[in-house]
């Protein structure tokens, strides 16, 4: 990471190292279904809410406030149990979450799946900003159209292999799946 | 009546949000292999569930008719009894069990009140000896090969008389020889009379196996192609069938000006925690700058998550650096 060779041992230590993953299995392992957004969104940034070890339930609702506004999830307040969210809100709380840990790389796993037309574009959206702000997305995504929509650079996996990388510019989808079904780019 | 074994026509089945399956519509001649191909979310899971009584009749439209008679399916053993037998990716035998105990799970051989071993062991001889395996039926599953794991689910659905077998992605677990001896096996079954639906992703394999192949896009049949005929398929047909739409949904796409490297991952392996001897996650370098988007491509399975929940969730164990 920037030159320094990185010994993680365990998420506290990526998140410390600038790394945030989102995962696709957002129910089981992104979200507390049973807590509230504001509860979800600190839980992996505790620290940015905390002074001396001690959280500031204030300052918690502010800044889960300022996301709610800024990715424009839809609930009628920061209170709202995340289980009550639709799957694209539920998303955009995840995102919110690692957003929160500042990442210098923010990996996103399957990010849209399952979620509605307009909340894919909306999260599309979020992505080029963030990345307008200098951080480094990588998405791993099984939708194509999405990878090959979205992506600067696309490579390949084929089995545990690396099996190629494109340029966006020259991706289209039957090279992709090409090399996805292991063959190669010729 | 018909040549058709199994024709399934005009079947729609929704769940809240998505249309799964959009008026898909599928015929298996008897005694043929006929390879299901599609993307991932292409639907053809979706229909096996529907095909096997899964999803039950009712939670689906459309017609499912066997031997050219209307079947309606409330359970997975209404789907067994007129001969369909699925082999999903992750078996369904037990593990801790012999080999004859799983064979006849449910079907144990004997009285009510005691189960006959004798003729349990012979029958499964025979049964074992229909799929070319050389075990005793005594030997305990977790302690085979996932290859042989998958013949004896395959003897399985023979005990049970199956005259549609369906297998999801049967060889992405197996090694090329487990591979070859599997699809040998299948075109033996095709040989006495059974139907084979055969899903994987591995085309080659669809190419060398299969007597028709039918590609789903997006929950649709986009068609059904006979590989005996003029008309044949090769590999990258089969690939722009899959693929072949327009890029119908929009995206937002900002020219982005990437710039230093941020993180560098160099040789990156991960072991397979159920096999030790594999790797599941291969010897992957990759960069990723400074305001870029990555993708990651690559069919389910193939290692990306792994990959990437290794890299920001590693666990100690994994000898895995991250350098520059």
């Amino acid at each position: 990471m920037r030159g320094k060779e990185l010994k993680i041992r365990n998420p506290g230590d990526a998140i410390r190292a600038g790394l945030a993953y989102v995962t696709e299995d957002r129910k089981g392992k992104g979200l507390v279904l049973g807590m509230d957004i504001c509860l979800n969104t600190s839980l992996a940034a505790l620290r940015a809410v905390s002074r001396y070890s001690i959280i500031n339930l204030f300052e918690e609702i502010r800044i889960t406030e300022q996301y709610v506004q800024s990715l424009r999830i839809k609930t009628p307040s920061v209170e709202q149990k995340v289980t009550n969210l639709s799957g694209g809100n539920q998303q955009k709380v995840v995102l919110g979450k690692w957003m929160l840990t500042q990442p210098e790389v923010l990996i996103l796993d399957e990010p849209t799946r399952g979620i509605d037309v307009g909340a894919k574009f909306e999260i599309y959206k979020v992505m080029n900003e963030l990345v307008a702000k200098g951080v480094c997305i990588v998405m791993i995504s099984s939708e194509l159209p999405e990878v090959l929509g979205m992506s600067d650079r696309v490579i390949v996996i084929h089995q545990g292999k690396l099996n190629g990388e494109l340029h966006w510019s020259e991706a289209t989808q039957e090279k992709t799946m090409t090399l996805a079904t292991g063959g190669s780019e010729k | 009546m018909s040549e058709h074994i199994l024709e399934m026509s005009n079947i729609v089945k929704e769940f809240p949000g998505v249309r799964a399956l959009d008026d898909v519509s599928f015929q298996v001649k008897s005694g043929e292999i006929h390879a299901l191909v599609g993307e991932n979310g292409a639907g053809k899971s979706t229909l096996i569930k529907v095909l096997s009584g899964v999803h039950p009749n009712g939670s689906y439209t459309g017609r499912i008719l066997v031997d050219g008679v209307d079947q309606q399916f409330q359970h997975i053993r209404d789907s067994e009894n007129v001969g369909i037998a699925v082999i999903y990716q992750e078996l369904a035998l037990v593990p801790q069990m012999t080999v004859v105990e799983n064979l006849f799970l449910g079907v144990e051989r004997g009285k009510p009140y005691a189960i006959d071993w004798d003729t349990a062991n012979s029958e499964a001889k025979k049964y074992l000896e229909e799929v070319n395996l050389d075990i005793s039926p005594s030997a305990v599953v977790k302690n085979l090969g996932i290859g042989k794991q998958q013949l004896v689910e395959i003897a399985k659905a023979i005990a049970k008389k199956a005259r549609i077998l369906v297998l999801d992605e049967p060889t992405a677990a197996l090694n090329e020889q487990d591979s070859a001896n599997l699809l040998e096996i299948l075109r033996q079954l095709r040989d006495r009379g059974v139907s084979c639906i055969y899903i994987s992703h591995k085309l080659n394999e669809v190419i060398e196996i299969a007597d028709s192949v039918t590609v789903l896009r997006d929950g649709k049949t986009v068609s059904t192609h006979d590989m005996h005929g003029a008309n044949r398929l090769d590999e990258p047909r089969i690939v722009s069938l899959m693929v072949g739409r327009d890029l119908t949904e929009r995206f937002p796409r900002v020219e982005h000006t990437p710039g230093e490297v941020v993180l560098q991952v160099r040789d990156w392996s991960v072991q397979d925690p159920d096999d030790p001897a594999k790797n599941i996650v291969d010897n992957v370098s990759f960069d990723v700058r400074q305001g870029e988007i990555l993708g990651v491509a690559g069919l389910m399975g193939a290692g990306r998550t792994e990959l990437m929940m290794s890299i920001s969730v590693s666990v100690a164990q994994l000898r895995c650096v991250a350098r520059n």
